[in-house]
């Protein structure tokens, strides 16, 4: 089981190397000038050059990438002119709002999705599965920014239970993780539902009704687990996913995650912060996926197994 | 199932047991209850901390709350009125300002203002072009005493007073102490600290006990960003906001039929319109005067302002806004003519044969729309706009590159000898046409020099003639200006040019 761990540890670091030398690299093409964005329109070309000059601009890329990442592991991301803040701090302070509507928005579709999945799985063809089934496309199919603005427009306006918008109490919360949660509830409910179909159709769980086993211990103990693969494969990919910020949701919260900053950063060609924001997004997924690969190993004895031997 | 169901259910109590958590402060000394925060919306914010380098109208906002200029300005009788300058005068001959200025101000880190902050202040300015337009009038200044300062002028400048309105004094040991947040280091009626500056997100200023003037009645001013506009309108519509920034038209009636709230219309001043470029780098086919009218013709406004603004706008009088001092109602301008517009055009060489071909490079957003009803309706005179989408930074390259066929954007005009001078003196930063015509300079300089108020206005009508003439902009429309106000918020005072007074609003229970 270690030496599953320290390989996918190994990969992860290599991943990021690549990943880091492919952000610099598309950020560096990307149009538009880090100085002029600085100085303004207003700037001469004399200041500009004095700029780029001081921002090591003129560099070769290998010198200007190498000097960023020895920066990098010394926990110095640079400096954020848009946000007039060194980019670490600002990172780490708005992952923490990002967590939490991660964790918020995962709570939300979980505590729906499983049960509802595997409800409908059970009353499979049935009508109660059909409405079920209709609720995951709508869930799937409804645009965050609507779902979110009727979310306010109800529970803000009318019935004043939470704010409209911005993340200054723990309630703030609410509304921007159902928001992000509905999307990511509607597919967990699918892919509970096909996974417990698929499981209770096998063998094994035939046989474990002929020995007398009631029902809910067969769903329990053993349908639910081993569908429990895909459904951990989608929860992972859906919180790394808002790792990167919820773009929309926080647009129209004003959520301050890490999706505004990251556009806050791009709209002003704030390379420095983009860059370092995109490396550690990158971390953060990579890490992300890899407690995913670890939980597999725990859920699944094959995987166990294979790395004990 | 049933246990689950129990389960959410009493996470969503709980949920909304938390969220019914918080009340507003209140201050409880008094009869009439005033809350201690005003909260301001809109969908920008203050990006920059140093106000020279930058004519940014949200950033203004703060700034206002936070510096004191010499002067003032009431926008609403056109009046100038003493600020950190008690009283001033003006001898033509030697083309010199005397002000006296107040002996009771201290800046915000505990400095005493005098007149030397002055002087630094607009020496500082003149090496930012941003404030060179207004600072360029100035030969030389002298410190008589503390609290006596003349500025000699090189030449006369009809609007220096007023220019002078947003050039907030500083203080030079605030700034050397600390160059990033130095320049918010007022002496204005609120205090501006770093801790409470989250760029992107909000910023909030604190009354200043020490201030000079008459205390406020809020005790913080929150001044917040939300990027979504129905957001915006909602939170003024649950209270969480007081005063809601850039109502756009389509949320217009959802404030006006609102309870507890009330939309406030103005006529703005806010120009927007199409810019041909008659530079150098520019197209050959703007140089002929025929083209250029025959875009004016062609453009349909009214149509475009109920496309892009439900009605909220009123079609543009040539080129000077009419609220604007010395504005001409009676000045040309070019009615929808498509038939004039087809027949200059075929005089010009233009036909549906040989379309007169205009390339266009524009930054995404809420204007896409009007770009593609200016194609529709430019393609019936022949013309072919080619409307090419680009990210910001690489439209702010072109535009400084000046290789641009068109441009579009909007001027906010404050003063108008100012706002000539700023979008067609041959040199300024403003000028999107690129024009440099030196009879046109000449007439700029001239107006812009006249003390005389009749015979500016007189020579400001010409110069919107020659304008009109000209046909080198296409100007559009005139803005309403539109903000929700919360029924509770007194004290405002919302400025057709956008140049907003919150220092004294405050909001009651």
């Amino acid at each position: 089981m270690h030496r599953y761990i320290l390989k996918r540890i190994a990969m992860l670091l290599l991943v990021m190397l690549g990943v880091s030398l492919l952000i610099f690299f598309i950020m560096d093409l990307a149009p538009g000038d880090q100085a002029l964005m600085i100085l303004g329109e207003a700037a001469t070309e004399e200041e500009l050059n004095a700029l780029r000059e001081e921002l090591g601009l003129f560099d070769p890329f290998f010198v200007r990438y190498g000097r960023y990442m020895w920066g990098f592991l010394q926990g110095d991301l640079g400096y954020s002119h848009k946000y007039l803040s060194d980019v670490l701090p600002l990172y780490l302070e708005r992952l923490g709002a990002t967590v939490v509507l991660a964790l918020a928005s995962a709570l939300f579709a979980h505590i729906l999705s499983i049960p509802m999945g595997i409800y409908a799985a059970l009353h499979q063809g049935k009508v109660s599965d059909n409405i079920v089934s209709a609720l995951a496309i709508v869930g799937l199919a409804a645009p965050n920014f609507w779902v979110g603005l009727l979310l306010i427009i109800l529970f803000s306006l009318k019935l004043g239970m939470f704010h409209s918008g911005g993340f200054v109490t723990l309630s703030d919360v609410v509304l921007p993780a159902i928001t992000v949660g509905t999307a990511n509830m509607a597919l967990l409910t699918r892919t509970t539902r096909s996974g417990m179909i698929d499981v209770l159709r096998s063998d094994y769980l035939m046989l474990a009704r002929a020995k007398g086993v009631s029902e809910k211990m067969v769903v329990r103990k053993h349908a639910l687990k081993n569908a429990l693969i895909p459904i951990i494969t989608v929860s992972g990919i859906q919180f790394s996913a808002m790792m990167g910020g919820a773009v929309t949701t926080e647009a129209v919260f004003s959520f301050p995650g890490i999706g505004t900053l990251l556009v806050g950063a791009i709209k002003s060609k704030d390379t420095v912060c983009v860059t370092g924001c995109l490396i550690l997004t990158s971390l953060l997924v990579s890490v992300t996926l890899l407690a995913v690969d670890i939980l597999y190993a725990y859920v699944d004895p094959r995987i166990k197994a294979q790395y004990s031997k | 199932m049933k246990r689950v169901i129990s389960l959410i259910l009493a996470l969503i109590m709980a949920l909304s047991l938390v969220a019914c958590g918080e009340k507003a402060p209140v201050d409880n000394e008094g009869e009439s209850k005033i809350k201690d925060r005003l909260v301001i919306a809109n969908g920008n914010m203050l990006s920059i901390l140093d106000t020279h380098n930058n004519n940014d109208l949200w950033c203004g906002h703060v700034y206002s709350l936070v510096h004191s200029a010499l002067v003032d300005i009431d926008f609403q009788t056109n009046e100038m009125k003493p600020e950190l300058a008690t009283e001033w005068s003006y001898d033509a001959p030697t083309m010199t300002y005397t002000f006296k200025l107040r002996d009771d101000v201290t800046f915000h880190n505990g400095e005493k203002f005098t007149a030397d902050d002055v002087i630094y202040t607009f020496n500082r300015g003149m090496g930012f072009s941003f404030k060179q337009t207004k600072l360029k009038y100035i030969e030389s200044m002298e410190k008589v005493d503390d609290t006596t300062l003349k500025i000699t002028l090189n030449s006369p400048a009809a609007e220096f007073l007023e220019s002078l309105n947003d050039m907030w004094i500083l203080n030079q040991k605030a700034i050397e102490a600390d160059a990033e947040a130095g320049p918010m280091v007022g002496t204005g009626a609120y205090v501006f600290s770093m801790d409470n500056f989250k760029p992107d997100e909000s910023v909030v200023v604190t009354r200043n006990e020490n201030y000079w003037g008459e205390l406020p009645k809020s005790k913080e001013i929150e001044y917040k960003k939300i990027t979504e506009a129905s957001a915006r309108v909602i939170g003024l519509q649950t209270g969480e906001i007081d005063v809601c920034l850039e109502v756009p038209a389509i949320e217009a009636s959802n404030i006006a039929d609102y309870e507890g709230v009330e939309l406030v219309q103005q006529p703005s001043s806010k120009l927007l319109y199409m810019a041909m470029n008659m530079g150098e780098k520019g197209p050959d086919f703007f140089k002929d005067e025929r083209v250029r009218k025959a875009l004016n013709y062609a453009t349909n406004r009214d149509d475009i302002i109920i496309a892009m603004t439900e009605g909220y706008a009123s079609p543009s009088q040539g080129c000077i806004a009419p609220s604007m001092f010395g504005h001409d109602p009676d000045v040309a301008t070019y009615e929808y003519d498509l038939e004039k517009a087809k027949s200059l055009l075929k005089e010009a060489g233009y036909d549906e044969n040989n379309k007169l071909r205009i390339e266009f490079i524009y930054k995404g957003g809420v204007m896409a729309g009007f770009y593609e009803i200016l194609q529709a309706q430019w393609a019936l005179a022949n013309v072919d706009l080619v409307l090419v989408s680009d990210d910001s930074t690489k439209t702010v390259e072109i535009t400084n590159s000046k290789a641009y066929h068109i441009y579009q954007t909007q001027w906010n005009w404050s003063t108008t000898c100012n706002g000539l001078d700023s979008l067609w003196n041959s040199t300024a930063g403003n000028n999107r046409t690129l024009t440099n015509n030196a009879e046109l300079d000449a007439m700029l300089a001239d107006v812009c020099s006249e003390m005389d108020e009749a015979k500016r206005a007189e020579k400001i009508g010409a110069i919107g003639d020659w304008l009109s003439d000209y046909a080198a902009m296409v100007p559009l429309y005139i803005d309403t200006l539109l903000t929700g106000v919360g029924s509770n918020v007194e004290g405002l005072t919302l400025n057709f040019n956008q140049n907003h007074v919150f220092t004294y609003a405050y909001v009651t229970e």
